[in-house]
């Protein structure tokens, strides 16, 4: 048998009622040319029996005996990939049918010098709130500027991307490291190797539930500690002045007054023309109290739109 | 025999088509037959359908007179399921729509109708949205008074056959709405549920027959002298359709039709600051509606 062109890596742990609609979504692809890799993260539930009901040669299961986490069930099923493209499903999500076949196409068509294609985002939330990425701003930039695109916005969800496995394996893949924003860090450096397009179509939809992994303050803390070490050396001014602000609200929120300092100082420096970081700064010489009041709703980061 | 018989009229729509058929024969729940009726396609309709690989897939030829009910009338007749569900050319299904919809009309077996929620993308740069249900249609409570907001569109129904059949299907005169003119008849007799998840996407389509101005007037004046009974106790109801058909006359550039039904609206409903203001505006002119529209931020 030869080598599927697409590998399609799905880390899950338990949730089988929602995996088996995200796995019909994957094998019901109109682009047959694929391999599914399921990678059960020591569940509780028979993952194994649920892929095999679907009786499609197409799609094995790679067991962890133990939990080991999401970054490193994604990368046993990297290490297990054999396809010249690499794309990431996720067990909440859906793929609309044409997914792969318009990302194929894409990626095709362009030359080596794309090194990744990524589509659009329906999510819908129990409240009926509809959120699209991307949103309409952060679509402008993507089709003006891509490299600022993703160094101004820290969410690019995996299951949209299409990935080629040689340059993905040449920037080392994920970061293991990383509990949070492992996305954003790999995306910033997919970007630093090569061009990377946007398919303008929503072609996955997710829903949001209860049960989701969910990340809190001292952990998004820690990721973003770690991102500025590994992005340190890329003298990219922007991107630390923002990953340096970052840090700093994050401390605020988390009430850290000196080590917030620690970190804006160096966003000013980075990126003094910024009138948020000086705002930040002026406020902050008066306690911690008046930004945290600002960035009241604890635990929310970013533009989340 | 099929649990589901699903019906997908469609006439030269070959763009979308593919991808409305495959959203069907991909779903999770599988004893399912799809009829598509071609009613009367000139473009390569035909060749298309030939490429699905599926015996669950049957093609009927729709002959004259044409029209989307007379096409979803013609494939129920020849339907096996105990389940009818209708697809649209234009629109997709995620792949769980019809386990869940199964799911839950085992659960709750005195269900005729059940809906789900759906998701709209405008071919404009309009952002998606979401139309569900309220609780009072989660829990399928319709009445007189909430029976003209039934808004869901035929793709996301699943019916029972013999409660279409003892109403003898959509009515064949309608030029569009006749789904929701069939809501009408059904909400008396028979139980109507919503499923409020999004398991529909529908694709906006700027020529899409639903914004035909003169098939909406002629269905909302066939709507309006059909179910009179149905207004009888319920004036803001009969206000509100005699409101939204001055609109389409206005569309067409029809004031004086317009500023008729405006009134007839007033007079339904005399103590309706809206139904006043609107007839004021149109007593305005082309000018005068113009601005009320644009107060109340209607695109042209």
């Amino acid at each position: 048998m030869s080598d599927p062109r697409v590998s399609v890596i799905l880390p899950t742990l338990n949730r089988s009622e929602l995996l088996r609609r995200s796995i019909t979504s994957v094998l019901q692809q109109s682009y047959r040319d694929l391999e599914l890799i399921v990678v059960d993260d020591g569940s509780s539930e028979d993952i194994a029996a649920l892929v095999a009901s679907f009786d499609d040669s197409r799609a094995r299961v790679i067991r962890h005996e133990q939990c080991r986490g999401p970054g490193a069930a994604r990368a046993t099923g990297l290490a297990a990939a054999r396809g010249d493209y690499l794309a990431f499903q996720d067990s909440d999500d859906e793929w609309l049918l044409n997914k792969l076949d318009d990302q194929v196409r894409e990626l095709d068509a362009c030359g080596a010098q794309v090194g990744a294609v990524f589509c659009g985002w329906i999510r819908y939330c129990l409240d009926e709130r509809v959120w699209v990425y991307p949103y309409p701003q952060l679509r402008k930039l993507i089709a003006t500027d891509m490299r600022s695109a993703v160094r101004f916005h820290d969410k690019w969800f995996t299951q949209t991307w299409l990935v080629r496995r040689d340059v993905f394996e040449r920037i080392g893949g994920f970061d293991a490291a990383l509990q949070i924003w492992d996305d954003w860090d790999a995306m910033l450096r997919l970007s630093q190797v090569c061009e990377i397009r946007y398919c303008d179509a929503y072609q996955v939809v997710s829903y949001v539930t209860p049960g989701s992994v969910t990340d809190n303050l001292p952990r998004r803390i820690a990721s973003i500690e770690t991102l500025i070490q590994r992005h340190q050396d890329s003298g990219d001014r922007a991107l630390l002045g923002r990953l340096h602000y970052m840090l700093a609200r994050y401390r605020i929120i988390n009430g850290q007054y000196s080590a917030a300092w620690r970190a804006l100082l160096p966003a000013l420096s980075t990126t003094p023309a910024s009138p948020k970081v000086w705002f930040t700064a002026g406020m902050l010489l008066l306690g911690l109290r008046p930004m945290q009041y600002i960035w009241r709703e604890p635990g929310a980061g970013g533009k989340d739109s | 025999m099929p649990q589901v018989s699903v019906i997908l009229p469609t006439r030269n729509r070959a763009a979308t088509l593919a991808r409305a058929v495959r959203s069907v024969l991909a779903q999770s729940y599988r004893d399912l037959e799809l009829l598509v009726v071609d009613d009367g396609s000139t473009d390569n309709t035909a060749e298309l359908l030939q490429c699905f690989d599926d015996p669950r897939l049957r093609v009927l030829k729709h002959p004259p007179p044409h029209g989307a009910a007379a096409a979803r009338n013609f494939a129920a007749a020849q339907a096996r399921g105990e389940w009818l569900a209708f697809q649209d050319s234009d629109d997709e299904w995620l792949v769980d729509k019809l386990y869940r919809q199964m799911r839950e009309v085992e659960r709750d077996p005195a269900v005729d109708l059940l809906c789900c929620g759906y998701l709209i993308q405008p071919h404009d740069a309009q952002p998606v949205r979401y139309q569900g249900a309220d609780t009072r249609m989660q829990r399928g409570e319709w009445g007189d008074d909430n029976i003209a907001r039934f808004s869901f569109i035929t793709p996301t129904w699943l019916l029972r056959r013999c409660v279409f059949e003892a109403l003898q299907g959509f009515d064949q005169q309608m030029p569009n709405l006749e789904d929701w003119e069939f809501s009408f008849r059904l909400y008396k007799q028979a139980r109507i549920r919503v499923l409020n998840e999004p398991l529909v996407l529908k694709h906006g389509a700027p020529d899409s027959l639903n914004w035909d101005a003169r098939a909406r007037q002629q269905s909302l004046q066939l709507i309006l002298s059909r179910h009179r009974d149905l207004w009888a106790g319920q004036p803001q109801v009969r206000a509100g359709l005699l409101r939204e058909l001055g609109h389409w006359y206005a569309r067409t550039g029809e004031m004086g039709a317009a500023r008729q039904h405006f009134r007839a609206a007033w007079q339904a409903c005399p103590r309706s600051w809206r139904n006043l203001l609107t007839l004021l505006a149109a007593l305005g002119g082309h000018a005068g509606y113009a601005l009320l529209q644009r107060l109340r931020g209607v695109r042209a």
